[in-house]
């Protein structure tokens, strides 16, 4: 039997932990539905979505869906646009570590003033 | 092969299992002793094989491994071409007999619901999670190509993080995620709290995604479609023009129950789109499917379009198994009326 490699002992703890954020009951149902809503959107259009992590003081009101796309699929990323709670969409580059990529970090809420970064 | 180049012929030869688990659609038991008889299912294999094309072999059940013609059915199958795939609980695996088994197959699925404790208590058995974990490891000592299916409740989606452990572990090229279906025994055995609903589907496909995106070594399949998803792929449910042209452009997938009848789609669907029986006697110079094809593809076609409209229009079911929805709208309309 293979031994778990590090790499996939941090996945497993990446994953626990999403499972943890996700299952909180304070998350609000709306949150989740946009979320993967943007998450089907954004499939066949080359992103990758890494992590997700609610955020709001006392009561979770808002997600940001962490994910990469290869510059060559950039343009693409607009189809994320029409999603009804985007908030904001930040794209900037990753840098050394993956030099063709492009880090996408999509935030939603209920209630805030839209802003494209 | 590419999957687009796929047509599966799933067989269901026997209902006859070593177990008796609470959530089995097919309502499987010991107590169901009948069987296929191979030769009628291979000569319908052929006829699949050479007129329309079907390539990939799936067998179900039942335990196929307590079916007793398995081995002439898999090397019949084999013979014609057809890519052979079984789906098992796993607890048969390590015996002389499945050993020659394993020659005429491509690739396993063993069925997987959790932990020990959740996998031994859907299983009504003591011994079911032991077993199967030796049954993977007679898999890998072979250097059989395995997949694990898991049935997600809503006591199993938290432990998708070990399911993928498990799979990674073991060797597993496939990890496959499907949502429980109110069918068969789980409709009276499973207690209602165990079905997603649709927050948890939600949940699991946001982490499904996540997890797909960034394991190696994997495939994480989850048998869960966005309705806006759909909305830019009908074809990827055969939703389309009103007369289907050709078999594969209705279907992909095609049934043969424990009772030799020939069904679209998937197991469960309605006897009203019945195409035929293996057992009809009918010579195989006519073509049974093509003459469904004609006669009732378009009522065929009605029913997907019905189904694509109103699920990629549902308020609040944004999340869906499409054969799941699909065969739950065969029952409920009458196919007279469609066309
Ligand atoms: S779910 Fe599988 S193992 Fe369980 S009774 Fe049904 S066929 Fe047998």
């Amino acid at each position: 039997m293979k031994t778990p490699s590090t790499n996939e002992k941090e996945n497993t703890e990446l994953y626990e932990s999403i499972v943890e954020r996700l299952g909180s009951t304070d998350l609000d149902s709306g949150l989740l539905k946009e979320s993967s809503k943007l998450i089907a959107q954004a499939y066949g259009n080359g992103i990758k979505w890494d992590d997700v992590f609610p955020y709001g003081i006392k009561r979770p009101d808002g997600i940001t869906a962490r994910g990469r796309v290869s510059i060559d699929e950039f343009t693409k990323v607009k189809d994320l646009l029409s999603n009804r709670l985007l908030r904001r969409l930040d794209i900037f580059p990753i840098g050394i570590r993956w030099p063709d990529y492009l880090d996408v970090h999509a935030h939603f809420s209920k209630g805030r003033a839209p802003r494209i970064g | 092969m590419e999957s687009a180049d796929f047509s599966i012929v799933h067989v269901h030869p026997t209902l006859s299992c070593n177990l008796r688990c609470r959530h089995c659609y097919s309502s499987s038991s010991p107590g169901e002793k009948a069987g296929l008889r191979s030769g009628e299912v291979v000569a319908y294999l052929q006829y699949l094989r050479e007129v329309h094309g079907f390539n990939v072999l799936s067998v179900s059940g039942g335990e196929p491994f307590l079916y007793t013609e398995l081995n002439e059915l898999l090397e019949g199958a084999r013979k014609l071409g057809y890519h052979n795939q079984v789906v098992s609980n796993g607890m048969l695996l390590k015996s002389r007999r499945s050993e020659k088994t394993l020659n005429y197959i491509d690739s396993v699925a063993v069925s997987v619901d959790g932990d020990r404790e959740l996998h031994n208590a859907l299983r009504d058995s003591t011994t079911a999670y032991d077993r199967m974990l030796e049954g993977l490891s007679v898999l890998r000592e072979t250097g059989m190509p395995f997949g694990l299916i898991h049935t997600l409740t809503k006591k199993s989606w938290r432990l998708i993080p070990r399911l993928v452990e498990l799979a990674t572990a073991q060797g597993a090229g496939l990890l496959q995620l499907h949502p429980l279906e109110a069918a068969g025994r789980a409709t009276t055995e499973v207690n209602d709290t165990l079905f997603l609903d649709q927050a948890d589907l939600h949940r699991v496909f946001i982490l499904a995604t996540i997890i797909r995106d960034t394991v190696t070594d994997l495939k994480v399949q989850l048998d869960l479609v966005h309705q806006d998803y759909l909305v830019d792929h009908p074809e990827m449910v055969h939703a389309g023009e009103p007369v289907p042209a050709a078999v594969r452009d209705v279907f992909r997938e095609i049934i043969i129950t424990e009772t030799g009848d020939v069904l679209p789609i998937s197991y469960g669907f309605s006897p009203d789109y019945l195409i035929d029986t293996i057992h009809s006697g009918r010579s195989r110079t006519t073509d049974p499917v093509g003459e469904f094809l004609r006669e009732r593809g378009p009522a065929l076609r009605a029913l997907i379009n019905r189904t694509y409209d109103r699920m990629v229009t549902a308020k609040d079911e944004a999340l869906f198994n499409w054969s799941e929805r699909i065969v739950r709208e065969s029952h409920g309309f009458a196919p007279a009326a469609l066309v």
